[in-house]
């Protein structure tokens, strides 16, 4: 738990001198949002959410991808891969730190939300606070599963840039998964912010949404799960191919 | 001159290949592919939920991948130059600054036209959008100012990406300044506030009304192109002349080769 905890607070004091940060966490995500906000007739905590979301799924990308990147980068993986405690864990750290930034969004959004249209008021409290744990679990797994991947694997610049936008269309983030072409509503059956987002927008339109909110967890829970066994087993897989600790 | 055109294309390939980080299969793919593709599918699930055309978002789109390409590629071009220490090298070689500067961007130009190609063509077929052979051609000369315009843009970011020494803030402030305020995926009086002094000091806004008139069979307007273009050398014309006030600053401060 320390180790985690260690993790966390590098992050946080490392993303407090990134000004690109901000980008991730609450230019785009409001940019979309006014995009979006200006489109549809009553913009309300759907939306919010969704801007929050967006900025955590672009905090948990940028900084996940940047903790073993930099580790890489540096020559410090391999001091981390030799170390008696797993080194997954202040990685795991780190991916939760990007995590809890990236709700820096909700605030944002909310303001935004209400300066230029309307306070969102629309889904009770408690059930909003429920689908952003939901949607924030999913987005930790799966973060933890792509900083396994990037630790496993070598890292090619760029290969991240699109999974910003295809995971806001999986995600449901802005639009409603009915709108979602056949294939890709298939895919994103699997993550748990599309059950949060979609909660929301049944209660929204007066609904209860607490069973989609429960499949939800269910998704989430389990990405953590593989999340946390994929990036508790890098280090195994490091050692039996070291080149992944090549630039 | 036919060896100094020779030589100018050996230079543009060197600097892409060398330069342009994301040339590999997966860095290409995600970033100049699935980037632009994905953002007009969004904003035209977005458009189409709200029970709206879903032209604007398509056609903006495919305009967009210009700009992020070329933005972008600029902002790898010259950044990288510095942060692999070879911005001084860059500067003293006898092809001069424009020149140069042309050749960083013309292979981000052609792959900016293969993304606004695919763009299209994959947010055309998934909306069930028909495009005919003479709007697909006269769309290709609004890409054409659009690769115009979004140069002199890129060039204000290159001079950007040197001055604070960061490659990756400046090209993503202008890209979300376009996607907001030129009307490329939302119509600027929709906003929820004012902002229809900025949109057409900014590039790609001319380029949007163009694209929109063909799609809705008007046929090629050229004065929203023209303006498109001028707007574009208005914008290189600041960007050229920032790039070389914050080059020669570098030099008087012996920061050129500060990373």
């Amino acid at each position: 738990m320390r180790a985690v905890l260690a993790g966390m607070t590098v992050q946080m004091a490392l993303v407090a001198v990134t000004p690109f940060v901000v980008i991730d966490i609450l230019l785009q995500p409001l940019v979309y949002g006014l995009i979006v906000g200006s489109q549809i007739d009553r913009p309300d905590v759907t939306l919010m959410v969704g801007i929050a979301f967006f900025g955590v799924w672009g905090a948990v990308i940028t900084q996940g991808a940047l903790a073993v990147v930099l580790e890489r980068q540096w020559r410090t993986l391999e001091f981390a891969v030799a170390s008696p405690t797993s080194s997954g864990l202040p990685l795991a750290g780190k991916v939760l730190a990007a995590a809890l930034n990236g709700l820096l969004a909700i605030p944002g959004a909310w303001l935004l939300i209400a300066l230029a249209w309307d306070v969102p008021t629309s889904v009770g409290i408690g059930q909003v606070a429920a689908a952003i744990a939901v949607g924030v679990g999913g987005f930790i797994g799966l973060g933890m599963l792509l900083v396994g991947f990037l630790a496993r694997h070598r890292f090619f610049a760029g290969m991240l840039n699109g999974l910003y936008d295809v995971l806001a269309v999986l995600a449901c983030l802005f639009v409603p998964a009915a709108l979602l072409p056949g294939v890709l509503d298939s895919v994103s059956w699997l993550l748990g912010p599309r059950w949060a987002m979609e909660a929301l927008r049944v209660s929204a339109s007066g609904g209860g949404g607490w069973n989609e909110l429960a499949i939800g967890a269910g998704a989430s829970l389990c990405a953590i799960a593989v999340g946390v066994a994929y990036l508790m087993r890098y280090e195994n897989a490091l050692r039996r191919h070291p080149e992944a600790l090549l630039l | 001159m036919i060896d100094a055109l020779a030589r100018f294309g050996v230079s543009c390939v060197l600097s892409y290949r060398a330069l342009f980080t994301w040339l590999n299969p997966y860095g290409y793919l995600s970033s100049r592919i699935a980037f632009p593709v994905f953002v007009a599918v969004l904003f035209a699930l977005v458009a189409d939920g709200a029970g709206r055309d879903t032209i604007r978002p398509i056609v903006g789109g495919t305009l967009l991948a210009v700009a992020l390409a070329v933005c972008f590629g600029m902002a790898l071009a010259v950044g990288n130059e510095r942060q692999f220490g070879t911005l001084s090298a860059w500067l003293a070689a006898p092809e001069g600054l424009m020149a140069s500067l042309l050749g960083k961007a013309s292979i981000h130009l052609i792959d900016g036209l293969i993304g606004a190609s695919l763009t299209l063509t994959v947010s055309a077929i998934a909306f069930d959008v028909s495009v005919s052979p003479t709007q697909a051609l006269e769309l290709s000369v609004v890409v054409a100012t659009v690769v115009l315009s979004t140069l002199g843009a890129a060039t204000l970011v290159a001079a950007a990406v040197v001055r604070w020494r960061d490659t990756f803030t400046p090209p993503n402030l202008v890209v979300q300044l376009l996607m907001l305020f030129s009307g490329a995926l939302v119509a600027v009086e929709e906003l929820p506030f004012d902002a229809a002094w900025l949109s057409p000091v900014l590039p790609l806004t001319h380029a949007v009304d163009a694209g929109l008139s063909v799609m809705d069979g008007d046929g090629l307007v050229v004065g929203p192109l023209l303006w498109e273009v001028a707007v574009g050398a208005a914008w290189g014309a600041l960007g050229y002349a920032a790039l070389r006030v914050t080059l020669h600053r570098a030099r008087v401060h012996g920061s050129l080769e500060v990373s």
